[in-house]
């Protein structure tokens, strides 16, 4: 702002300034004495101020063809606005530039005319002949005196000359002679013809006598060439300026003398009649100032042009400049506009502009602050809910995902990523094709919900089954397309189902179990009592084969009922509510201890331990884990019997996931592996691939892992045989809690 | 034939043409040269004595006819040569002339426009003829001038164009005729 009152500034003083050399100029020509002095530096002052505008409009069409470059708003609006100035700024000037210039050279020309040419001609002419009669009257006078100078010289002439050094303020007002001659008739003869001055003069035309009506005055000698004229025999006669005093007639004979040889002159000064000098010197005048006006005529009719073409340049460039000015400001407003919408557009809320006038733009620069006002409070607005809504979301532990109609991911919340076990971040704005071909374990949830957000436009529910690297996952997802005129898109909701199906089942089971036992075990003991009983009363007074088939028959119910004993405890502790004791606990010795107890009751199979020596200290039960290793062992090992060379190995090492310390244990053997169909449902009770046995091994091994918020899983070897993998915390958390969830959530 | 060719090729008749202007703008061209210039003191006075030689160009002389008054300026400078450095100047003195023709007497008037000096004469050759001769023009005091080191004395004359009517002034900066100055001329002046 301040540059531009500056600029303004100084183009208000150049604009001042050439206006004044402009008029300066003007009365220069027109011949005022105080300006014509000054003319050619006004000339310069004016070219370089004409300059200095040029520069200025080269400044700023520079600018605006750089705003028009780089498509600025309001810049295609200030050319055509700077130019429609220009026309009209333009072209009435070159109009009356034109008709001007055409004045001045007619006014110019008519100035002069043959008429008055000719009168003045003949003027001086008249003058002239005026003159030239009287200056031959005179001249026939001086020759007068110069014969009368001879006769009235004494035989004995001796004239030397003057030294007129000694004559300056001294002189005598008749005469000064040093030769013999009666200087008064010298001073007589001056009176008697009415000359100012009578001077006798050598060869060289050093005065040698003089007489003059003036006092102090030094004789005013002729020129070299009069006397040269003089010594060639012809006299001279001459109308001639004398300082100060106007015509004067000179003349100029040789003074007759045949004595010595010697040449003398004498000069007379004549003056000219006060009027006849004063109308010669008015004819001389006028013919004269004539004579230089005709003279300067084309000059004058240039220097009129070039001043008026300096004022239509002037002018021009003033008018220039003022409409890029003009433009300027009522763009200012436009511009600035257009660059707050611009800000808007961008997400730059709450713009507001200077209201720099009252007008028409002034009131819609303020509607517009009003407007961005209005918007920044609602886009404020609209933030706080998002923030609040992203802060729900965040805690929710459901997944959300939001698809806009393109079904681009448009939001997913924190439990998402943790659900899908993939951060989602990246695929955001991204087509949701990408998905599975960046994250394969999402194939499946993908293959699911694709359909349900490309050809369902309702609400939707689906149940989508997941293998990662936590194993076997079920998500329950819920849909809706969104179909509302602002928003269009879809929105998905799901939650891990997983741990909570399996505690349903797992209670399921464990209802059934302990009911089972209750029931079944309740009436066994006074089976075998009575077996016993039917055995000891009966079997000593019986023989023969009725004893043996006695003996046979309640051996076989005793057994079976502690068969059935035995199965009922088995579930019995699978039903059994948690009553873990965790002690510190090194793995390592109970994997040696319990594989060389199953290494010596099957020695046709090689059992091998790969054990890492540093393995940490964990908090779990002995009896449990004993009984977890149990199973694990012996089911790998029933699982060779028909390997024709069966080996198993049993790992353990530390690892981390998800920030926790674990040690993990892997029962590997080279068995049959695991049916692929009952890969989702091994740990479920009765569940099993062997056609003896409770089916409720695995069951127990994943309770127990459970217990010490573990986790299991079991997948088969890619050569051969089928592998169990057991990660338990080094340290549990809370061992009272059952931490399905928790082992879950941490465990992966 | 090959000479007619040549003459007709625009390039050669472009330098034609040039010559050919050269050459009569040269004929017409004012000239001033200074002939002889030396100094002297007098009367404890330096004085300067010089001979010009001043011929008119046509511009000038069609002014003169025209009843414009020429005035002349000669310019005269006393300088102290520096080593390494450029001369020091010790005086500058001007001096004007005007010359003008009277149509009524047909008479060159030449003015001394410090003095007011008067010279008439009938033929323009004698009027550039006195103009020429610098006699004895005082420049300044001896004391004024250090008088222990040499000096050099310089002169030169040329047309005054800021005293032609305002009009003129543009087409006499343009023409070489107007802005002919004879150049220095420069004499030894020994202490």
């Amino acid at each position: 702002m301040i540059g531009s009152r500056r600029s303004l500034l100084i183009t208000c003083l150049v604009f001042i300034s050439m206006l004044a050399t402009l008029i300066s100029m003007s009365n220069a020509i027109n011949d005022s004495k105080d300006f014509g002095k000054l003319f050619s530096y006004l000339l310069i002052t004016n070219s370089l101020g004409l300059l200095g505008l040029v520069y200025l409009i080269g400044r700023n069409i520079k600018h605006l063809l750089s705003q028009l470059r780089e498509r600025r708003p309001g810049a295609r609006l200030t050319l055509r606005m700077v130019t429609t100035f220009i026309l009209l700024a333009i072209i009435p000037l070159i109009i009356v530039y034109w008709f001007s210039t055409d004045f001045i050279r007619r006014g110019i020309d008519n100035w002069f005319d043959v008429r008055i040419e000719k009168a003045l001609t003949d003027s001086l002419d008249l003058s002239k002949e005026a003159i030239g009669l009287r200056m031959r009257e005179l001249l026939k006078t001086t020759e007068k005196i110069a014969e009368d100078i001879t006769e009235s010289t004494q035989s004995n002439i001796n004239m030397n000359a003057l030294d007129l050094s000694n004559l300056r303020g001294v002189i005598p007002t008749t005469v000064i002679n040093n030769f013999d001659f009666d200087p008064s008739k010298l001073d007589s003869m001056r009176i008697r013809n009415g000359a100012e001055e009578l001077a006798i003069l050598n060869k060289k035309g050093r005065v040698i006598a003089t007489s003059s009506t003036q006092i102090d005055i030094v004789p005013n000698i002729p020129g070299e060439s009069i006397l040269l004229q003089l010594r060639q025999g012809r006299n001279y006669i001459g109308l001639e300026p004398i300082r100060d005093s106007g015509l004067f007639i000179r003349a100029l004979v040789t003074i007759p003398n045949n004595l010595n040889n010697k040449t003398r002159m004498l000069q007379a000064l004549y003056p000219i009649a006060t009027h006849i000098n004063e109308l010669a010197e008015n004819v001389q005048g006028a013919y004269a100032d004539y004579q230089e006006l005709a003279y300067l005529r084309k000059p004058l009719q240039l220097s009129f042009t070039m001043t008026l073409t300096l004022v239509l340049l002037f002018s021009i460039f003033s008018a220039v400049l003022a409409a890029f000015h003009s433009a300027r400001k009522l763009i200012a407003p436009i511009q600035d506009l257009a660059e707050g919408t611009r800000r808007i557009a961008a997400g730059d809320y709450g713009k507001q502009l200077i209201v720099s006038s009252s007008d028409d733009l002034g009131f819609l620069v303020q509607s517009f602050n009003e407007m961005s006002l209005k918007i920044a409070t609602a886009q404020h607005e609209v933030d706080s809910q998002r923030s609040y809504l992203q802060a729900v979301l965040g805690k929710l532990s459901s997944g959300v995902l939001t698809f806009d109609s393109q079904l681009k991911l448009k939001t997913a919340n924190v439990s998402a990523n943790q659900i899908l076990d993939t951060d989602l971040a990246p695929f955001q704005g991204g087509r949701l094709t990408k998905l599975p071909e960046e994250e394969t374990q999402l194939i499946a949830f993908y293959e699911s919900i694709e359909p349900q957000l490309s050809h369902h436009s309702g609400d939707w529910q689906k149940q989508v089954v997941l293998f990662g690297a936590s194993g076997r996952q079920v998500l329950m997802c819920r849909g809706t397309a969104l179909d509302s005129s602002v928003e269009q898109g879809h929105v998905i909701v799901f939650d891990d189902v997983t741990a909570l199906i399996q505690g349903q089942k797992d209670a399921a089971w464990s209802e059934v179990a302990r009911r089972l036992a209750h029931e079944i075990k309740n009436p066994l003991t006074p089976i075998q009592l009575s077996a016993e009983r039917l055995r000891h009363k009966y079997l000593s007074k019986m023989e023969g084969s009725d004893a043996d088939t006695l003996d046979r028959l309640t051996n076989t119910i005793i057994q079976q009922v502690g068969t059935m004993k035995d199965m009922v405890n088995t579930f019995s502790d699978y039903a059994r509510p948690s009553q873990i004791k965790p002690e510190p606990l090194n793995v390592n010795p109970m994997i040696e201890e319990v594989a060389t107890l199953y290494q010596q009751m099957s020695k046709k199979v090689n059992i091998e331990l790969e054990l890492d020596k540093a393995l940490p200290i964990i908090e779990a039960d002995h009896n449990r884990l004993r009984q977890i290793l149990n199973n694990l062992l012996k089911n790998a090992i029933e699982a060779t019997e028909d390997v024709h060379q069966p080996r198993v190995n049993v790992l353990s090492k530390t690892m981390q996931s998800s920030g926790r310390d674990l040690i993990e244990i892997r029962v590997i053997d080279n068995g049959s592996g695991f049916p692929d169909d009952l890969m989702d449902e091994i740990f479920e009770p009765y569940v099993t691939t062997k056609s003896s046995g409770t089916g409720l091994g695995l069951a127990i091994v994943k309770k127990i892992v459970e217990e010490h918020g573990g986790i299991v899983r079991v997948e088969n070897n890619n050569d051969q045989g089928g592998s169990v993998i057991i990660r338990l915390p080094i340290v549990m958390e809370n061992h009272n809690v059952h931490p399905i969830n928790e082992a879950r959530k941490n465990i992966i | 034939m090959p000479v007619y060719l040549k003459l007709k090729s625009p390039r050669t008749r472009i330098l034609l043409s040039l010559l050919i202007g050269f050459f009569v703008t040269s004929l017409y061209a004012t000239e001033i040269t200074v002939n002889k210039a030396s100094s002297k003191i007098v009367n404890e006075i330096y004085v300067v004595n010089a001979i010009f030689k001043f011929n008119l160009g046509k511009k000038p002389l069609e002014a003169l006819e025209n009843g414009i008054p020429l005035t002349f300026y000669i310019e005269v400078e006393f300088e102290q040569p520096r080593s390494f450095m450029w001369a020091k100047e010790v005086i500058r003195h001007n001096h004007n002339m005007q010359l003008e023709h009277l149509p009524l007497s047909e008479q060159y008037v030449l003015t001394n426009l410090a003095t007011k000096d008067q010279f008439s004469f009938k033929s323009l050759e004698d009027a550039l003829l006195k103009l020429g001769r610098i006699s004895k023009l005082a420049i300044t005091e001896k004391k004024r001038i250090p008088s222990d080191k040499p000096l050099i004395g310089k002169i030169r004359s040329g047309l005054v164009i800021e005293s032609l009517p305002a009009p003129m002034r543009i087409q006499a900066w343009l023409s070489s005729q107007w802005r002919a100055s004879s150049g220095w001329h420069e004499w030894e002046i020994q202490p």
